[in-house]
């Protein structure tokens, strides 16, 4: 063979070879050097913490126990906290003071937004977990993550947490939501030092109101504002006629989400019933469609739709936005109740070149006759915000002592004020840039002579137009203040809180908590209730009867009931109640 | 040669272009609704349901002001031209070889195409790609972009099938004088396949100017490298949280925030529309090219 030809085919076969390669690179892996076999006592016990030097100087407001000397770098999976103020959050004015008071180091990754499921089921497939990540895009259970050996149980760890040791002792709801049956708890999240709000509810237009009755509006309860379902009655038809008048051909007194319910029992807590899932009335647990309650609310649905009060295609409406339905109705003259957001309220959504001025007011959830509001579900279980803030700690982090201890101090009082509001100016680091390209030097807030808390002016809560989520640790676990900025909220907002949630309040019913069932508990439920039908049945069931395809007769209420018993619902109620009863217990 | 309208081919023309009109106005509706939107007013478009045929309310440039002015977008297109270069020339050169490969007769031809045949119907999934990856440095690189979409098996296909309808005596002529495989190659065959190529230059063209989720895996950490598609649907995204979370936000700017999905989906296709109408006679020919035997 010609010596030149031989070397072409070696270099081929040289190329083939390297080609070839990458095939073999993702084979066999490195020891993971916090193995699923470790268990959290062994990182317990690795952590510097106990024989440690104090290393804390007299007067130091450093927690005691923990090495701060050492300089250590965390890293720290979060939601996507996109901003056009700076380009990652490690910038964040409040992750640099943290730094700079605890001589660490965070490292943020944030996926893209509208990716973090992806990202979360690739990190944790590929093992290349932070040492803190973001639960509330995981779709799993976080028990199964533990048992994996991915994440720690926290309660192990608090000895280095007595401020949310605090937290937790002073509100037993709070405490029962951390924990688990097994006395373990997986994540950290946000405690509001006041009840949550909510942005969202049910809004009307008073003009309209205003508009048909010349200015005589007269609920028949005798309130100024609606507040039963007596009162629906009186404004519905008035909403219609209004809209006919217009001559209007598409247009719909009420929207209703296309499921034929409010996923927040709106409505149907009228008739002290939870749409569409389990709820609980102090002690027992209940399944809302089963309820005679859920009958009467499907009852008076019907009425109201073949009175032409509900919008007739609500039921092809799957692409809705839930806080913004059908915006050419709303936005058209041709809606008189919906879900909205705080934005809708007042004249915000009146069209300036037109004479129709919108009074666009909060409604709360009314009454149903032979119902009190203490029928009604509480909008928040408890003060934690909920799935927003929740971090787990993987077994990757090499000192959890300390990451918790810095978490820890979030949920003290001074700490609470850095998650809710920011930094004064007297915190504000030597090496944050953020602040000062802002015109924030002043701080993000601070108390003027007479002790009142005032907002800086350029954020957007007081009225200017910086992005205050971005300038304060709204990403951080820990004590949400929010007693303060309370106080600054607008007369209309303060209103639309209270028709919201002012039920929160008064009565104990809510939606089931998440609960933790034993292995046998759960074997059984699925068994009696394969895929889940409990849940998929109710969807499909309100719309037919709301819309009439499904008669509302006793015979056809019964072979309902019936129908949920043969999906074994008896079953899961048995197992619920006692997976509850451990909860209560907790 | 004119050929002679019959009753029956006037009818089947009617009926023949009547359903390509249809199609094309099926195809063309929601683009140009999206256009016009664009330019509307965002209360009166909120209030207006079905398609636009026209502005409606007061026209305004307001939305593009927004997004123009986000200096992400400048970002985005200086990176994505990048990706759509590099990314493209790198893949055009290895399906070129990979199908001449595939077209000379050895006995690997034949499982070495199974062997392709099979990785175009089965991968590995996100997973395993990602740990490959991330062991061949790719994370945070650039080259995440460029390297491991390269090789596309349909393409290889197409070029391969393109070299096998190059009559043999051309390559035989050229041996005849001395032409090794690279200069049969280069000098005899890529010039009789031109169609094919510009048809894979077209695929890797449109599939790199959208390609989005590549970068949001592997560069999720280097804005400074996404290209232009993951800045638009981050705009698209956090649009709609904002009007989810609208605490305080005022009325307005939630009402602008449809407006500005309306711009950014135009900023971001606008340069493949006006492209694609140069290269659609290459398309034609490259396509048909392939698939005829003889």
């Amino acid at each position: 063979m010609k010596p030149i030809k031989k070397l072409k085919k070696v270099l081929a076969l040289m190329l083939s070879l390297m080609m070839l390669l990458p095939l073999l690179t993702a084979c066999g892996s490195e020891a993971d050097p916090s193995a699923a076999s470790q268990g959290d006592s062994q990182i317990a016990e690795s952590s510097n913490v106990g024989d440690a030097a104090d290393p804390t100087s007299e007067g130091s407001d450093l927690p005691a126990g923990i090495d701060w000397t050492v300089h250590e770098t965390f890293t720290w999976w979060t939601n996507s906290r996109a901003n056009n103020y700076y380009a990652s959050y490690n910038d964040n004015p409040v992750v640099k003071y943290l730094e700079e008071k605890f001589n660490v180091t965070f490292e943020f990754t944030e996926p893209v937004a509208g990716t973090e499921v992806d990202s979360l089921a690739l990190m944790f497939g590929t093992g290349q977990y932070t040492d803190i990540v973001a639960m509330n895009q995981f779709q799993s259970n976080r028990e199964e993550l533990h048992e994996d050996g991915v994440i720690i149980d926290i309660a192990e760890y608090l000895d280095y947490m007595p401020n949310l040791r605090m937290r937790m002792d002073a509100d037993p709801a709070y405490n029962s939501h951390l924990y688990n049956d097994a006395g373990q708890f997986w994540h950290v999240d946000g405690y509001t030092e006041e009840n949550r709000k909510s942005s969202y509810g049910l809004v009307y237009r008073r003009d309209i109101l205003e508009t048909m009755t010349g200015g005589n509006v007269q609920f028949p309860s005798g309130s100024d504002e609606p507040e039963t379902i007596e009162d629906w009655d009186y404004m519905l038809p008035l909403f219609k006629e209004y809209f006919e008048n217009l001559g209007l051909v598409e247009y719909a007194p009420l929207i209703i989400p296309y499921l034929g319910f409010f996923s927040f029992a709106e409505l149907t807590d009228s008739y002290g019933v939870f749409p569409y899932n389990y709820y609980v009335d102090g002690k027992t647990v209940y399944y809302g469609p089963a309820q005679d309650g859920w009958r009467e609310y499907v009852t008076k649905m019907n009425e109201w739709y073949k009175a032409g009060y509900i919008y007739q295609d609500f039921a092809t409406r799957t692409q809705d936005f839930m806080f913004q339905p059908n915006p050419s109705l709303l936005y058209g003259n041709g809606a008189g109740i919906w879900m909205g957001v705080l934005s809708h309220l007042g004249d915000a959504m009146s069209d300036p070149e037109s004479d129709v001025v919108y009074d666009v007011r909060p409604l709360k959830s009314p009454v149903a006759e032979g119902y009190t509001v203490t029928d009604q579900l509480r909008r928040n279980a408890s003060r934690s915000d909920g799935s927003g803030t929740a971090y787990a700690i993987t077994t990757k982090c090499e000192n959890p002592a300390k990451l918790l201890s810095i978490i820890d101090y979030l949920y003290s009082d001074e700490g609470g004020m850095l998650t809710a509001y920011g930094l004064t100016k007297e915190q504000i680091p030597d090496s944050d840039t953020v602040y000062a390209a802002n015109g924030l030097e002043e701080g993000a807030y601070w108390f003027d002579d007479n002790g009142n808390f005032v907002y800086n002016p350029l954020l957007d809560v007081a009225g200017g137009k910086l992005d205050s989520s971005c300038f304060n640790g709204s990403a951080f676990p820990g004590y949400v203040r929010n007693s303060f900025g309370n106080l600054m909220l607008s007369d209309e907002v303060r209103n639309a809180y209270d028709k919201w949630c002012g039920v929160d309040e008064l009565t104990d019913k809510m939606q089931i908590p998440p609960l933790s069932s034993t292995d046998e508990e759960e074997a059984e439920m699925e068994a009696a209730n394969p895929d889940n039908a409990l849940y998929n049945y109710p969807m499909e069931m309100t719309t037919k009867f709301i819309i009439g395809t499904e008669p509302l007769d006793d015979e056809s209420w019964n072979k309902h009931l019936e129908q949920l018993e043969a999906m074994g619902l008896s079953t899961v109620l048995k197992n619920l109640q006692a997976a509850y009863d451990r909860f209560l217990a907790r | 040669m004119i050929e002679k309208l019959t009753p029956s081919r006037v009818i089947f023309n009617i009926i023949n272009y009547g359903i390509l009109t249809l199609l094309s106005l099926v195809c063309i509706a929601p683009v140009w609704h999206v256009l016009m939107a664009s330019f509307s007013d965002p209360r009166t478009m909120m209030a207006t349901p079905g398609l636009f045929k026209w502005i409606v309310g007061k026209p305004t440039l307001e939305g593009y002001r927004i997004v123009l002015n986000n200096p992400s977008i400048l970002t985005g297109y200086r990176n994505t031209l990048f990706y759509v270069v590099a990314a493209t020339l790198f893949s055009v050169v290895m399906n070129i070889i990979g199908g001449f490969a595939l077209s000379r007769k050895t006995k690997l031809k034949k499982p070495l195409t199974i062997m392709l045949i099979f990785s175009m119907m089965f991968s590995g999934g996100l997973i395993p790609s990602y740990m490959v990856n991330m062991k061949l440095g790719f994370v945070g690189n650039p080259l995440a972009l460029i390297i491991p979409g390269a090789i596309n098996g349909f393409h290889i296909i197409l070029m391969m099938n393109a070299f096998n309808q190059v009559s043999s005596s051309y390559e035989e002529s050229a041996k005849l004088d001395g032409a090794g495989p690279l200069t049969i190659l280069v000098s005899i065959l890529l010039p009789l396949v031109k169609a094919t190529v510009a048809v894979i230059v077209m695929f890797m063209v449109v599939q790199q100017w959208n390609s989005w989720f590549t970068a949001s895996i592997y560069l999720s950490s280097r804005r400074d490298l996404w290209p232009l598609q993951l800045f638009m649907r981050e705009i698209l995204v956090q649009n709609d949280t904002k009007m989810i979370s609208a605490a305080e936000a005022a009325s307005a700017a939630s009402l602008v925030n449809n407006l500005v999905k309306h711009c950014v989906t135009v900023v971001g296709t606008l340069p493949i529309l006006l492209l694609y109408p140069f290269a659609q006679k290459y398309f034609v020919k490259g396509i048909t090219l392939g698939g005829v035997k003889g």
